[in-house]
């Protein structure tokens, strides 16, 4: 702090030597007297602006911890911001703000365990980590997320509202507009946030430029069109990167699918609601055991999401095998039935055989991913490392955990609920091992909810809303609680994601389809490695996905069988579909209603719900139900079209089109008012309208006798022109109108109007 | 040299019945304005405007100047429109030797009654052509003006009041400038219009000598209306409606000329542009006043009120200033 008292004497003796007092008064004048509304907007655009990048930073904090420490900082920036700007030259507090960022990263790196006297010939390193940031990798990704986006928040708020404060608004958006921008580019920042921010920058540069010019509000027009077109605009093209919330789910394999929601995208699995399998053939698998066949691992969930940190490396050697002592080998060919981007592997895959190596890319969580698209017959043999303890080995296990495993695989969402606390005590309770405890929380999860596709998305924290509100779910739900409720145990736990063993079709052969889709927690225990288990009820989850097979069969749908995997003798009352009604086969079905425990809904229930059919449901839930009802615009949509409306009378106000309109609607739409005086007013005022498109308007000094004298030497008037122009005379300079005359000048108008007038009318 | 050209004045007094006189109905008022105008255009060639004006003015109770070079029919004119509404025509031919007496009248000693009589001057007339005003000094020219004003004349401390109606028309020589007296504004301001008559084109001119040839057509000229008739068409303008906008274009006119010259309009000039309005309205027919009455009668009722401040420049700024009034103040 001695080094900015310093700087401050220094900075004042250089205004002392070029202008003696004044430019300090004048800074200081500025600051107190120019809070002109356009000013006071400018600034309030300027914290919007910060508030933007912060809260993106924020939810990240509310996944990864530290949230206070953030709102903390970014405070004490802006109060940093606001006493140094009337004190400290731009030239003093800018170098300030730069040197706080700067400090933010080492400290950064510092806590990653990057020596930061190491920065300087590691430079090319820095730079690379920061492009790959810029290039897509979000920060939630990064292991040391808190405290980056703590050191990351305070500077760029700082620089932000002390150039604003001090009215130096084009450069106050540069400080917080790229923080804004680099959260973009990680693919950190969603839509709204990106927005709101892109807007208020705006806001800061066009406020601050009318406050100086001291414009009248009426100027406000133009802004008022720009924000809106930034807005509708930015509804149609999505430019953040992956920002439009769920089309990042989208890889291939259709959204709403199950499949889609679990093996879709490498990088995150969020976490639905209604959901459909598809009962295509995605692979032919050759192996002499079964096992579920994983093509993802997640570590870190946000609430509604799971997320894969770290970064991929290409495959290069075998990976280390689980230290479980009794792992047996196995080896499997994969052979690709419909295009796909993930490579279904039995856990935990040790290596890669023949050319697919080349094309293989290993996660952070020791997971193969194809960096190609996989397409039909492509081929692949992968050996994997088994772990099969037995419940003794696990039982022993003890809790001494790898840091590495701690750091990764106990993160929990600042979201999550004490009750969900409570809850996860009261069912572990009397367990003392972890695999006592994943024992019991395993069978709580299978015996106390039942399995169904049809489900709303949960709200809030997923794992709390499935363990505390819903009674029924999917794999998803179940495996996601179930890790979620062994962190907050202390077991470090993961999701993975992929196939079930699939239609066995020879001793050492498997088809796996869509239906095969599943989800399911991974347990670590100390000296064996990960372990799976299975929270989701087998056998209704069996019934529900074999009827749907069979319903794809009965279909004639063509991608449902390989030549093996066929049914040999069809069951004959499948082929029958008047004994099968096909809701009965349908427990996904089932009616909304159930999960309401207040009123528990008989099975026999009709079922009018088809929702094996149905696509994911933003939370809405009501799914096929609402056929009958009236269409009512939803509020976004209410929303959008208010701001285009508001955009479009800015736009209309700028150009004058209102006044044309208003011209144009009044010549066409004359209410009797039931006083004569002003109805043969109106119709006079709508005539000189007409006169006025079809011949010129009447000028201000011409007095409408003349007007009407003058027209009529060039082009004869019709004789009603005259009867109105002198209803309207009688009307404002003589002692009034008879009703029946203003009636009739009303009447001879409109009639006017619609032979010459601008619609409708005919050109003679 | 008194060119006293009195007419039988015997008949003195006025019809006191004034506040009896009921209004005539608008269209006939119009209608008497349009045989008026028709008989009197038997003896006036052309100038239809200028005789619409005379007309109106008269409704108006305001007195006419006509400017003009000699021998267009100023007298004539005048004659005509006293003929016609048959009412007392007087003249008096103004001289550089005129006195205020020769104007007005004097008490003459009559032998007989051995008393003072008055012997009334020619303003006792209904229609009294002053003829070439601008050649007798101020003191004579004071005089009429007084009566105009007024509508009355004390001579030797007794106030006589004026017959109605009463209407001066004065003749002004724009020839010969340096031997004349020259109205001061303020005077010129009492007069409700100055008209101008103008020569005749070939045309018009040809008809006029035709008729005037053969000989004196005035004494053919039969009267269409009566002083009665005349007085109860002045209450139809008297009661002529003038709403908010036309007073307001009304005194934004005025405003202009006073914005725009040194002497602009005055009051007195706002109120007779209203009312020659009203008696233009009357004369159309109608029963209210229009911004076109307004525009149609403020060339030759303000024009003459307006002065650039330098004397002798009056007339020219005085008509284009009107001029731009009238195609610049907007109408309502």
């Amino acid at each position: 702090m001695t080094g900015r008292g310093s700087a401050t004497n220094s900075a004042s003796e250089a205004l002392a030597e070029s202008h003696p007092d004044t430019v300090r008064n004048r800074i200081k004048a500025d600051w107190l007297a120019g809070l002109s509304p356009f000013r006071l907007l400018a600034l309030g655009c300027a914290l919007v602006l910060i508030g933007a990048y912060v809260k993106i930073l924020r939810d990240l904090t509310l996944i990864v911890g530290g949230t206070e420490q953030l709102t903390t900082i970014v405070l004490v920036a802006l109060g940093a911001g606001l006493v140094a700007a009337p004190l400290l030259s731009e030239r003093v507090a800018v170098p300030i703000g730069g040197v706080a960022a700067v400090a933010g990263l080492l400290l950064y790196f510092s806590v990653a365990g990057i020596d930061p006297g190491m920065l300087v010939p590691m430079l090319d390193t820095l730079l690379a980590d920061f492009l790959t940031l810029a290039d897509g990798m979000e920060l939630m990704r990064v292991m040391e997320a808190q405290t980056l986006a703590i050191a990351y928040a305070p500077a760029p708020a700082f620089l932000t509202w002390y150039l604003a404060l001090r009215g130096r608004y084009g450069a106050a958006v540069v400080p917080a507009g790229l923080a804004l921008v680099f959260l973009v580019l990680t693919g950190d920042a969603m839509m709204t946030p990106t927005l709101v921010g892109a807007l208020a920058g705006t806001g800061v540069v066009a406020f601050g430029e009318l406050a100086r010019r001291d414009a009248g509000f009426e100027s406000v027009d133009v802004l008022t069109v720009v924000l809106v077109t930034m807005i509708v605009c930015s509804l149609f093209v999505p430019f953040v990167p992956g920002g439009s919330n769920g089309s990042s789910l989208i890889h291939g394999i259709g959204a709403g699918t199950l499949e889609g929601s679990i093996a879709g995208s490498p990088d995150r699995s969020a976490i639905g609601g209604s959901v459909e399998l598809s009962p295509e053939v995605r692979f032919t698998i050759e192996s002499e055991v079964p096992s579920y066949w994983r093509t993802a691992v997640y570590n870190r969930f946000t609430g509604d999401e799971w997320v894969r940190t770290g970064e991929m490396r290409p495959y290069e050697e075998p990976l280390d095998p689980p230290p479980a002592s009794g792992t047996s080998r196995v080896t499997q060919t994969v052979t690709v039935e419909s295009p796909v981007e993930v490579m279904p592997t039995a856990a935990a895959p040790l290596s890669v055989e023949g050319d697919m190596a080349a094309y293989t890319e290993v996660s952070d969580q020791g997971q193969l991913y194809p960096s190609v698209t996989l397409r039909e017959d492509d081929r692949y043999t992968v050996e994997s490392a088994i772990v099969d303890p037995s419940s003794r080995s696990l039982a022993r296990a003890g809790t001494d955990y790898p840091d590495s495993i701690e750091r990764r695989y106990l993160q929990q969402p600042d979201s999550q609920s004490g009750a969900f606390s409570d809850r996860v005590d009261a069912v572990v309770e009397g367990a003392k091992t972890p695999f006592e405890k994943a024992q019991l929380i395993e069978s709580h999860l299978r015996n106390s909810k039942s399995y169904s596709l049809s489900v709303d998305r949960p709200d809030g924290d997923a794992a709390s809303a499935f363990l505390l509100e819903m009674d029924e779910g999917y794999c998803v739900h179940f495996a996601t609680t179930m890790v979620m409720m062994l962190r907050e145990e202390g077991i470090p736990a993961r999701y993975a994601t992929g196939y079930t063993e699939g239609q066995q079709v020879r001793s050492d052969s498997w088809v796996v389809r869509g239906t095969d889709a599943h989800a399911w927690p991974e347990v670590y225990f100390p000296e064996v490695g990960w372990v799976t288990f299975e929270p989701t009820p087998a056998g209704e989850r069996d019934d529900v996905h074999q009827d749907r097979v069979d319903q794809a069969r009965q279909n004639g749908n063509p991608n449902v069988d390989t030549d093996e995997s066929e049914p040999d003798d069809p069951d004959p009352d499948e082929q029958d579909p008047g004994s099968d009604d096909p809701d009965e086969q349908d427990p996904g079905a089932d009616d909304p209603d159930e999960q309401d425990p207040a009123n528990e809904s008989p099975p026999s229930e009709p079922d009018t719900n088809s929702s094996d059919t149905g696509t994911t449901t933003g939370g809405g839930g009501s799914g096929g139900d609402s056929g009958g009802s009236i269409p009512v615009p939803s509020r976004d949509q209410l929303i959008l079209g208010g701001l285009i409306a508001v955009g479009l009378a800015a736009a209309a106000h700028r150009t004058g089109v209102d006044r044309a309109l208003v011209r144009t609607a009044r010549l066409y739409w004359q209410r009797p008012t039931g006083d004569p005086t002003t109805d043969a007013e109106r119709a006079f005022r709508r005539l000189e309208i007409l006169l006025g498109r079809r011949y010129r308007s009447r000028r201000p000094a011409e007095s409408p006798r003349a007007y009407l004298a003058a027209l009529d030497s060039e082009a004869a008037l019709d004789d009603r022109v005259y009867d109105v122009a002198i209803a309207r005379e009688r009307a404002t300079y003589g002692s009034g109108v008879d009703p029946a005359a203003a009636t009739d000048a009303r009447k001879a108008v409109d009639e006017l109007v619609r032979r010459y007038g601008p619609i409708g009318g005919r050109d003679e | 040299m008194t060119g006293i050209d009195s007419t039988g004045l015997e008949e003195e007094e006025p019809a006191h019945d004034s506040g009896a006189i009921e209004a005539l109905p608008v269209e006939e008022a119009a209608s008497l304005c349009a045989a008026v105008e028709r008989n009197v255009a038997e003896v006036i060639v052309g100038n239809e405007d200028v005789i619409r004006s005379v007309v109106t003015t008269m409704l108006a109770r305001g007195h006419v100047l006509i400017e003009d070079v000699p021998g267009v029919g100023k007298t004539m004119l005048t004659r005509a429109i006293a003929r016609s509404i048959d009412c007392e025509f007087s003249r008096v031919q103004f001289t550089p030797d005129l006195l205020p007496s020769d104007i007005t009248g004097v008490n003459v000693f009559n032998q007989q009654t051995r008393d003072f009589e008055f012997q009334p001057g020619p303003v006792f007339g209904n229609v009294v052509l002053a003829d070439e005003i601008n050649r007798a000094p101020p003191k004579a020219q004071s005089a009429l003006l007084e009566a105009m004003e007024e509508s009355q004349v004390t001579v030797d401390g007794e106030t006589r009041p004026l017959p109605t109606p009463f209407t001066v028309i004065a003749t002004q020589n724009a020839v010969e400038p340096n031997q004349t007296y020259e109205l001061p504004l303020a005077e010129l301001d009492r007069f409700m219009t100055k008209l101008s008559l103008g020569y005749p084109d070939p045309e018009e001119e040809t008809t006029l000598l035709g008729r005037a040839a053969a000989h004196h057509p005035i004494e053919e000229l039969d009267p269409v209306a009566d002083r009665r008739d005349v007085l109860r068409a002045r209450e139809t303008v008297a009661e002529t409606t003038v709403q908010e906008p036309v007073r307001e274009y009304a005194a934004r006119l005025a405003a202009y000329t006073r914005d725009h010259a040194e002497i602009g309009v005055s009051p007195r000039g706002t109120i007779a542009l209203v009312r020659a309005a009203m008696a233009h309205a009357v004369a159309e027919g109608r029963g209210y006043v229009t911004p076109e009455d307004v525009q149609l009668v403020a060339p030759e009722t303000l024009a003459h009120r307006i002065s650039s401040g330098a004397a002798g420049h009056r007339d020219t700024p005085g008509a284009e200033l009107v001029a731009d009034a009238l195609s610049t103040v907007p109408v309502e």
